[in-house]
């Protein structure tokens, strides 16, 4: 893995997460915002499995976000969003930064320890 | 001996006994005999507790950066034992950096010492 | 999109389309029972046609507005001699506009709005966390 100064491999790929979940926060925002949008199809945010294999080829760096339509069947409007699901996979998506955001903090806070000696 | 009640923390049951999980990224090597360099004594030396503490510390943080990773993959089984393991680790590490200054101080005191 | 707070830009979006046809729909009621005569058109019932904006990541910048659609001028002709505007024949046109439509509407666009805000509130704490790190 790429080590630079105070970034390892452990924050690279947290800091790719974040990329990831946050691309997925607008995917949500904009299926919530076209959920009555005739013809439009839920758009679904990967990123674990591209992050898995890079991580896995060391270099976490080299993972990549795919958006694709959701293939749920289609209300007669054409339109496919399943509300529920997406305020439910929102709040989940928030959740998930927080835990990658409070994973992130805790390597940061770790270098503080051991550079300030307190 | 005075750092006893320390050894004891350590070497018991609680923060001490993280089993290694994953490569740990720091090797600890061979420093338990450069720290321990002088220490002919019965018991434990100081130098043997603060080794096992490095290694404990270098476990404990290899747990918390593997289930990191996990996290960042969505691969995490369980919220809390990520937040147990990073709890963990920074209690430790804040927890040798304190043994540590301790022993300079230490080490200070006795340097200055009139004879 | 790639613009910072990108997912705010997103839900306004949202909620402005819904405040859009809750507009429509809020019309659409004050005149569903004007009165006019045979010779003129009736109210025609509006409706918002909306748009998924596309962004260039695939990710999607929201929803537009798109255009405004009228339904019939026709409207129905009713019967109301008694009515100042019935012609000869005692006919009026009224605009056909059912109450029963329009609330099912306004509920569709109420529920949208509030969807639009809560997921304004979650970006919002999205962005918090992410601005908490280095705390």
């Amino acid at each position: 893995m790429a080590v630079s100064g105070i970034s390892d491999g452990v924050t690279q790929a947290l800091r790719m997460a974040i990329n990831g979940i946050d691309a997925r926060q607008q995917a949500i925002a904009g299926n919530i915002a076209n959920v009555n949008t005739p013809g439009y199809l839920a758009r679904q945010v990967t990123f674990e499995q591209s992050l898995a294999q890079a991580i896995a080829d060391g270099d976490p760096t080299g993972a990549g976000v795919t958006v694709r339509h959701s293939l749920a069947p289609t209300r007669l409007n054409g339109n496919n969003v399943n509300i529920d699901f997406e305020m439910l996979a929102q709040k989940e998506n928030a959740l998930r930064q927080r835990l990658v955001v409070q994973a992130l903090n805790a390597k940061y806070a770790l270098l503080r320890t051991a550079i300030s000696g307190q | 001996m005075a750092i006893l009640p320390i050894s004891s923390i350590i070497g018991g049951s609680g923060i001490g006994g993280i089993a290694p999980i994953g490569s740990p990224s720091i090797q600890p090597g061979n420093r338990t005999s450069q720290v321990a360099g002088g220490e002919a004594g019965s018991g434990t030396s100081f130098g043997q507790v603060l080794a096992d503490q490095l290694d404990s510390v270098a476990s404990a943080q290899a747990k918390a950066d593997n289930l990191a990773v996990k996290a960042a993959t969505g691969d995490l089984q369980s919220l809390q034992d990520y937040t147990i393991a990073s709890t963990e680790a920074q209690l430790l590490t804040q927890l040798t950096v304190q043994v540590r200054n301790k022993a300079l101080e230490a080490f200070n005191d006795i340097m200055r010492m009139q004879i | 999109m790639s613009q910072m707070f990108s997912s705010f830009a997103v839900a306004t979006s949202g909620m402005g389309a819904y405040k859009t046809w809750l507009n429509a729909v809020a019309d659409n009621i004050a005149n569903m029972d004007n009165v006019t005569s045979t010779d003129e058109p009736a109210f025609q019932e509006r409706f918002v046609a909306v748009q998924a904006v596309e962004g260039p990541d695939g990710v999607g910048d929201g929803v537009r507005v798109s255009g405004l659609r009228f339904g019939s001028a026709d409207g129905l002709v009713q019967y109301d001699p008694n009515h100042p505007l019935a012609d000869e024949n005692g006919m009026v046109r009224r605009p056909d506009i059912t109450l029963g439509d329009q609330m099912v509407y306004m509920q569709l666009a109420q529920r949208g709005y509030q969807a639009n805000v809560r997921s304004f509130e979650t970006a919002k704490e999205a962005y918090e966390s992410i601005l908490s790190i280095g705390r």
